[in-house]
Order: C-alpha cells, then structure tokens, then sequence
C-alpha cells in the first residue's frame, strides 16, 4: 500500500546502528533515501504510524527507541465491511 | 411558494409536498393473497426521516412485529431511504425489518442493489408484508400494480437461479430481483436476502422469516421517475460530493484492502478470536485478488467508489468460479477466524453462501465455533459426519457452507446459530459461542478497539459493526460535524460510551436517507452535505443537528422494543472470552474489555437506566410519535 508507492514493495528491512535505532532515527535514515518523502508521509493525517500495532501516536514516547523485530506500519485509512 | 415543488396526486387523492419519495406503501396480506396501496403519511418522513427510521415506526406502532419471527403472524417491513434511487451519490439503500429468527429480538438488514430503486419507480416506498401463503409465491411491483404469482418452480433454486428464472418469467431482463435460497425456504436462522447476486441482506436471519412465508422472492421494474424537490440546488451538491469522492479515492481495492492493515494493527480476528498473529493475512488481501483473480471494479447504483470485485477463477480445485468477490467481512470470517489463508476457498465458500442465501458473517463464526469444539474434542469426526473439522481446512469450510445453507448433516446444527448450537452440544461449548444477544461477532477486534467491544454489546440487532462502527475515529476516519473530529486511541475506555451513541447515531441517519456508509465517511461526502442533499431532495428543511436527534429517538424505540422483550444490562455484554481472557501475541497481547466503565458511560448519555430500560423522559420523547 503507501510502502509500495515509496518503495516499490510491501516490506522493506532496515538495519540501524544502535545510536540511530529510534524511531526518528530509522526515519531520518529513510528520508535520506527518499527525498524527505516520509517526513511528509507522516504528516499525512489519513495516515496511521503502527509500531508493533500500536498507534505511535498514542505511545507517550513518541520517539521510541527500536529493537531487533519492531516493525513499523504505514497504514491509510481502511474500511471493512 | 417553493420553486421546483414537486405535486402530485396518489391514489387516495393526497397531495405529496415531499420529493424523493412515491408517496405509497404496500401491504401484502399472504395469507389472504391480497394487496393493497397505502399512502405514506409524509409526516413520518419529517419526524423519521427515512427508510430503518420510518420501518421502525411502522414496525411498533401498526405492524406488531413482536409477534414471533417464523409465525404466519410475523411481519415483515422493506422501506427505501429517502435519497435512495434519487441520484444522490451512494443513494441505494434498502432495508428489511423484522423480529429476528436467529436474535429473537430486533432484527434489520440493509442492501444496495437496484431492487429498491426499482421499487420506487414502480410508485412505492416500502413493502409490508404478513399472513403466509399457502403456496410459494413471489411478489411482482410493477407500473401496473402489485401481483403476487406462483413460485413453486422457484423453490428450491439457488438465489442466482431464482433471480434469473423470475426475470425470464416476467420476459424483463431489468426487473430486479430479491429472493431467499434454499437457506430461506428451510427456515436456517442464518438465512439472508440475496439481491443483484452478491448484494446481500445479511443478518439477523431475515431470510428465514422470508421463507417462513412461503414468500421466495420480491421482484419490481418501474419506469416512473424519482422527483427531487430543488433541482439546481441538489445538482449543485452532488456534484460537490462527487468531487470530494473523487478526490478522497477511498477503497482503491474495495473492503478486502484492509485485510493486511488489520491483521497488522490486531483487529483481524483469528482462531475464533484466541490468537493474534496470522502470517496469511497477505494470501487473502484485496491486492492479492486483484492479482491472481481477473478482477473489474463493480459499483453500485450512483456510486464513485466501485468498491465491489467481480472475479474469476479458472483453475484449481474451485474452478470454474465467476461472481461476486468477498468483501473483508466474509474474508475475515471464512478465514483468519478459521485459519483459513486459501483465498479460492473463500471466494468458493462466498459464492455457496450467496446462493445458499445464509450470512457469511454468521456462517463464519458458526464453522470457527465448530473448529475450537472439534480441536477440543466436544464434538467428534463422527458428529460432523465424517468431515475433519481441523483449523485452516478450506474444503470442510466450503462442504459446510453448503451443509448451512441446505440445513442437512451438521449444519443443521449450526445453521441454528451458535446460541443454540452450544446448547444442543452442550459439553460447555456455549464458552466458545462468540456472540452477543445471538447474532455472531463481526470482523473487528472488541480487543483492539474498546468502542467496538461497546458497540456489539449495545447494538439493537445484536453484535453489530455497522449500526455504530465508533472505531472509525481511533482508525482516523473521523466526522468532526458531529464531534467526533479528533482521533482517539482505540486501546482506552474513557469517552467511548458518548462516542458510540453519537456514532450509532450518524450511522441511523445515514442508513435512513438510504445513502452507502462508504461514501458518507470514507468519500468525504460527510454527513453535514447529507443533511443539505436530503432537504434539496425533499424540499423539507432540515439540518444535521435536527436529524441526529431524531436517529436517537429511532434508537430509544428499537431498544424498548428490546427491553419489552426482556433484554436489560446483563444482555449488554460481550463473550467471556473477550472480558476475561487476554491473546498471548500480537498487537493487542494482554488486553481485555473493560466493559463496564463504557456501559455506564453509553447508558447516561443514551438515556438509560442502570438497568438498560430507557428513562421515563426518553421514553417519553420516543414514543411521542
């Protein structure tokens, strides 16, 4: 979905070094690949940021710091029925 | 004087100040095999606004429906909303209302498709129906009148077969077709309306009460036009939420798009809602289909969206399958609640219980309850006939689909509903019946999302996604006309009671003009231009604020109804499984429903007593009608 748009797959793998595993960290390491296109992603409020499936936005660190495994989400807003 | 007043004259005589709707009801008596025109009193669309609203009107206070649901005595009502058919963007609503089989309480049941538009071309609103014919037949809404004709060559058809045969009949490939399956004509609880093959009256085993009827079918094909009271001013708003929908492209892979963001956010449920991984989410989303499927877009009468699929299998051992393909719910149902990650089977098992004419949310929870007996030896390969009821196997999920629908072997024993399923197996299965008030859970996680475990609880058909789906806003589709326009987070309980009843509420005024919920919140069309769309309809001035107080008075009436029929708070409640019990991985590890907090909250907001019975002042502004 928007990971397809940016990066041509559903799921992408990123290393981070200890000192940039945060979630800024893997942020800024991805927006300078992309042009600064997730920072603006992220802005994007129809779009949900899932650590693990929580809602970053509800996390009272919002910046925090990632282990081997996390898996950060970007999902748009969804419909079932 | 209002310009573009729309005037006519009705059978009685009457003048219509109203647009937007024919003025005229039906009231078929079966039993007696007679039909008649009743005029629709314009005064129930001003106070009920439309469609469930005006069929909950109907229902309580001249038709009786608390008479038992399969009785000859039962009744059942079919109402168009008031914008339905009219143009407006998503206008294509109908609704079935009648004591449920399955819930024996409250039950409706909304589905596009043409049948209503039909309908009210043909010059009417809604049906009525009661008695039972001594013989199948179905009823036959033309420009000409009303006839009911004979439908013993129909029955026992499939509800594709029976929709084709009826428009060869009646030598009119535009007539539009409802009918019941095989399920209907059995009397199996789970038993839908099936319309246009795929659009589907789902719940609450309206089917049945159909079938119980010896009523196989509702055939109509007008060629009357569907006034609007102020043209220029309603092209002007439509357009406006044409270009909103267009903007907005909601649903690009229809309903099953999601099923990959919900297994990922923990709202996908699994294993009959004991587990919360499934690492097959990917195998059964949209996107896959739109892959191994041969899938074109479908839309329904005047909608943008075309969230619908029509697909193709052509190899393997479903094929050859061509129709509808499943939307989330039945994916999620068929599926990850059964393990389940063969996407053919599921568009097989989809295609069965659309003929069958049984409800793939209920027949989904039904065969997922049967796989946890199975796997903890409750019931035996012996009582399921032979079958291997394992987790995951795709064949037994689409053998007993057909089983449900035919009412034969096992599924005789599930097609009662998993209330009664666990009582006739006994063994303490009842602990893994996942339902609430009789009706099976839908597809989003009471555990993820607190609002929802609120909302099933408190529904008036039971476990009910739709008459109030209050996670919309912690997932950020958010309506901020009606306060709810910041996002909340889905694992608290604070505020969720205000929010589920202001949700319930929008949802009620939306399913009563008879416009799709897609377009309303997820097109942006939103429900402040609804409000202006549906008084440049009717020509009746209202405003959004002025409707969502009549949608609570439409609520505190059903829920009477309810507790007349003995339901109170302890009815408010969710499977143990969900209060007590937490997952032991995935996004919503730990967790469980703290449901009291919110009830207590729903409850003062509502209107109701500590007891779930509506105060004496909200009962009195209820049924002032």
């Amino acid at each position: 979905m928007v990971a397809r748009e940016i990066f041509g797959e559903e799921h992408i793998v990123v290393l981070l070094r200890q000192r940039e595993a945060t979630f800024r960290g893997l942020i800024d390491k991805l927006d300078k690949k992309q042009k600064g296109k997730i920072s603006q992603i992220l802005c994007d409020p129809n779009i949900s940021v899932l650590l693990n499936g929580q809602d970053i936005e509800f996390l009272e660190n919002k910046n925090p710091i990632l282990c081997e495994g996390d898996r950060i989400a970007l999902i748009p807003l969804v419909a079932g029925g | 004087m209002l310009k573009d007043l729309y005037q006519a004259s009705c059978s009685n005589e009457g003048i219509l100040t109203l647009a937007g709707i024919a003025g005229k009801l039906l009231k078929v008596d079966l039993s007696r095999g007679k039909i008649s025109d009743d005029k629709l009193d314009e005064s129930l669309v001003k106070d009920f606004i439309g469609g469930v609203g005006i069929a909950t009107f109907l229902a309580l206070k001249t038709a009786k429906i608390e008479n038992p649901p399969l009785s000859e005595e039962s009744r059942l009502i079919l109402m168009t909303g008031t914008l339905t058919g009219t143009g407006v963007a998503g206008g294509n609503k109908t609704t079935l209302v009648a004591r449920s089989p399955l819930t024996d309480i409250w039950g409706e049941a909304t589905f596009s498709g043409m049948i209503g538009i039909e309908l009210k071309r043909a010059g009417y609103d809604g049906i009525i129906f009661q008695g039972r014919a001594k013989l199948p037949v179905y009823l036959w809404v033309s420009d000409d009148g009303a006839e009911l004709r004979n439908a013993q060559r129909l029955w026992g058809m499939d509800t594709v077969e029976t929709c084709d045969a009826v428009k060869q009949e009646l030598r009119l490939k535009d007539a539009r077709v409802a009918a019941i399956g095989p399920a209907g004509e059995k009397l199996v609880r789970l038993a839908c309306v099936m319309t246009d093959d795929s659009r589907a009256a789902g719940r609450c085993g309206i089917g049945a009460v159909m079938g119980s009827k010896n009523l196989k079918a509702i055939a109509a094909k007008g060629f009357g036009n569907i006034e609007v009271a102020y043209q220029d001013r309603f092209k002007e708003l439509n357009k406006e939420a044409l270009r909103r929908i267009t903007e907005k492209k909601p649903l690009p892979f229809g309903t099953a798009g999601s099923v990959v963001a919900f297994e990922e956010m923990g709202n996908l449920p699994i294993r009959n809602w004991t587990a919360g991984s499934f690492p097959g989410a990917s195998a059964l989303s949209g996107q896959t289909m739109a892959q191994t499927m041969r899938v074109s877009k479908k839309a329904c009468f005047s909608c943008p969206i075309a969230c619908a699929r029509h697909i193709e299998i052509k190899a393997g051992p479903y094929a050859p399958l061509e129709g509808s393909g499943p939307e989330y719910e039945t994916i999620a149902c068929l599926g990850s609640l059964c393990m389940n990650d063969n996407l053919e089977s599921i568009a097989k098992a989809n295609d069965v219980c659309n003929r069958m004419g049984i409800d793939t949310i209920s027949t989904g929870g039904a065969i997922a309850f049967a796989m946890e007996c199975y796997e903890k030896q409750i019931i035996t390969r012996e009582d399921v006939g032979g079958m291997k009821l394992e987790w995951g196997r795709s064949e037994a999920i689409v053998e007993m689909c057909e089983l449900i629908g035919k009412r034969e072997g096992f599924g005789a024993v599930l097609g009662e509903g998993v209330r009664v399923a666990a009582d006739k197996i006994g063994k303490g299965a009842e602990k893994f019946a996942i339902h609430v008030k009789g009706l099976e859970l839908p597809a989003h996680s009471p555990y993820r999302f607190k609002e929802m475990g609120l909302a099933y609880a408190v529904s008036n058909r039971g476990a009910c996604h739709n008459r109030g789906s209050p996670a919309y806003v912690s997932r950020g589709t958010l309506s901020p006309e009606i306060g709810l326009g910041t996002k909340t987070d889905g694992f608290t309980v604070t505020g969720k009671g205000k929010m589920t009843k202001i949700h319930q509420e929008a949802c009620l005024v939306t399913d009563a003009t008879g416009v799709c919920k897609f377009v309303v919140f997820f097109g942006g069309l939103g429900l402040s231009l609804l409000s202006e769309l549906y008084s440049a309809v009717t020509g009746y001035q209202t405003n959004l604020d002025d409707m969502m107080k009549k949608a609570g008075k439409i609520w505190l009436m059903q829920r009477a109804f309810n507790v007349r029929l003995g339901i109170a708070r302890k009815d408010d409640t969710l499977p143990s499984r969900f209060l007590k019990e937490s997952l032991k991985e995935g996004p919503t590890k730990g967790q469980t429903v703290d449901l009291d907090p919110m009830l207590n909250e729903y409850y003062n907001e509502r209107g109701l007593d500590e007891e779930g019975k509506p105060k004496q002042d909200s009962q009195e502004n209820s049924s002032n009608f």
